[in-house]
């Protein structure tokens, strides 16, 4: 599964949580600075896989391997610290900390020999990305509207370096509109949104693949489709959300 | 008003003292929510740490009190590896750590006994030397000097580290939420073991200044003061230093006045008079932190 310019690869990853089984045998690739769309329902297994990625929940069976070494069974921070910054889903914020004082967190946190220039450099890059959160730079975080926080969590994973971003559903529970601001940030591809790889976790399967060099498609844990985003058809996609039209025709019950 | 001024400065030092062994218990519950009750034993330690340092090793008191606070700090670190560290993939492990430490507590405090030979024994005589000045009528003592000044010092330290550090930043990361910190590249684990140490440290220092100030130092004593601190991280509205601090203060206070006014036989009376009072007029503590907040 694993060629030599594969950055991160998953092979035949399973998930459990207890009896349920989240993730069967999934198995995708990105390469450097590939945008991969993670795309499904509700419940198709995306955040479970991002989780499995960052060490937040461990994989039953199969390989995650970061440039050819495996990061399975290493802690989250190290994962972090090797390249993988992840957004979690639902737009976790250090609420107790200032809008900077999160940002500061993780810049030192992730390297563990950062300089104060490299902090600096860094904020000036995510307040370059989002004005909105110099305005609020020293404003409990707690306090920011959704979409700032959303910013905020993708801001933080950018001042760690990554060469990989997990983002998981930038879009949910924001109005179309602060939606549309965010992709229109991330897809600038500029400083480190253009050199790292992105995994981009999304329900809605449009907006994400505008951005998406390829499309990798969850359907109760399983992957139904991994390739080309230009080459993904709405049906395969229905499919994915809906069941196929016989299996609808069946009436048997469509993913949850 | 004599008697008043002089009880309030008495109050002001034992209050600080209070504070001192409160934070370094609610840094604890704001990082693990476990409630850390082996914390007593180990500020009774800290006073044993004291007392081998300078009586047996006869090391002056400007190394004995760091030495000592820096062993408690040790000592507590090793209660967290040894005594919680491991529960925590149980379901129920806050409940299970403090069953944990009840125990780790009961152990440490016989060791005491053992290491001291069930006997009550007291710093050596000059370790600090005692004077005494009259300002306005009111007598201040060297050791009342001390206690406010190592313990005032050490306040605004921990103030600082909590709030101007990459460690401070950390460490209110980890109480915020374990699993978030740990995805922004916070090792939880070695957080946590930080914490113990500074919490240990706080106790060690808080046991070094009573031990001055009563000359008395038993295996039990922790006991005491861990009551007296809880009341005083309740009433300040457990989350903020500044609110430990000011409960630490109406404890101490309260304390001294009713030794003065009434009788010592009252003060643990007016003391949970008091915590009950303020708990029914204002639940949420003097200085309350919203929980989605909670700093120290
Ligand atoms: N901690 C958990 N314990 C038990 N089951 C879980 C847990 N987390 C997720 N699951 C189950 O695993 C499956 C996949 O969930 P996951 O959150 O990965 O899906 P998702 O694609 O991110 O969904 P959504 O779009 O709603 O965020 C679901 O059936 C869910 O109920
Ligand atoms: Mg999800």
């Amino acid at each position: 599964m694993h060629t030599s310019d594969d950055l991160l690869s998953l092979t035949q990853v399973t998930i459990r949580y207890g009896r349920v089984e989240a993730v069967t045998d999934a198995s995708f690739s990105v390469r450097p600075g590939e945008v991969v769309a993670l795309l499904g329902a509700n419940g198709a297994g995306k955040t479970s896989l991002l989780k499995s990625i960052s060490g937040l929940v461990p994989v039953a069976a199969g390989d995650i391997r970061l440039r050819g070494s495996s990061i399975l069974k290493k802690r989250p921070e190290i994962v972090l610290r090797s390249g993988i910054a992840h957004s979690p889903e639902g737009r976790r914020v250090v609420a107790s900390l200032t809008v900077e004082e999160n940002l500061e967190l993780t810049g030192r946190a992730s390297r563990r020999r950062a300089t104060r220039a490299d902090l600096l450099s860094g904020f000036e890059e995510c307040y370059e990305l989002f004005p909105r959160l110099f305005e609020r730079r020293q404003q409990g975080s707690g306090l920011l509207s959704g979409g700032e926080q959303q910013m905020l969590a993708i801001a933080r994973a950018i001042m760690a370096r990554p060469e990989v971003m997990l983002l998981d559903e930038p879009s949910m529970g924001l109005a179309p509109i602060m939606t549309q601001s965010i992709y229109a940030v991330l897809s600038k591809r500029t400083g480190t949104l253009g050199e790292a790889a992105i995994i981009l976790a999304e329900q809605g399967a449009s907006l994400a693949l505008t951005l998406a060099d390829t499309a990798c498609l969850l359907k109760r844990g399983e992957v139904v489709y991994h390739g080309p985003a230009s080459e993904l058809t709405a049906e395969q996609t229905v499919a994915a959300y809906m069941g196929t039209a016989e299996e609808r025709q069946a009436g048997s019950p469509a993913s949850p | 008003m004599q008697l008043l001024g002089q009880q309030t400065i008495n109050g002001i030092a034992l209050g600080m003292v209070f504070a001192l062994f409160a934070m370094g218990f609610s840094l604890v519950i704001a990082n693990l929510s476990v409630f850390h009750v082996a914390h007593a034993a180990v500020f009774s330690w800290g006073a044993v740490f004291a007392w081998d340092l300078t009586d047996r090793f006869g090391l002056p008191l400007v190394v004995a009190l760091p030495g000592a606070a820096l062993l408690a700090g040790v000592l507590n670190v090793l209660c967290y590896f040894v005594l919680i560290r491991h529960l925590d993939s149980r379901r129920d492990k806050e409940l299970a750590a403090f069953i944990s430490s009840v125990g780790g507590g009961i152990i440490l405090t016989e060791l005491i006994s053992k290491h001291l030979n069930y006997v009550t024994v007291r710093l050596p005589d000059g370790l600090f030397p005692i004077r005494s000045w009259r300002v306005w009528g009111l007598q201040i003592s060297s050791i009342q000097l001390l206690i406010v000044g190592v313990a005032g010092v050490t306040v605004v330290l921990l103030g600082l580290l909590m709030t101007r550090t990459q460690i401070g930043r950390e460490v209110r990361a980890v109480a915020y939420d374990r699993e978030l910190a740990s995805m922004l590249g916070v090792g939880a684990t070695s957080v946590s073991a930080l914490v113990f140490f500074l919490s240990g440290v706080l106790a060690g220092v808080a046991a070094v200044l009573i031990a001055l100030a009563f000359s008395q130092i038993d295996s039990r004593q922790g006991n005491a003061y861990l009551v007296l601190a809880l009341t005083a991280m309740v009433l300040g509205g457990f989350g903020s230093v500044k609110g430990v601090v000011v409960g630490g203060l109406v404890v101490g206070l309260a304390s001294s006045y009713t030794t003065a006014y009434l009788s010592s036989g009252y003060r643990n009376v007016v003391i949970f008079g008091l915590l009950m009072l303020v708990l029914v007029v204002r639940p949420q503590g003097l200085f309350a932190v919203p929980s989605s907040e909670i700093r120290v």
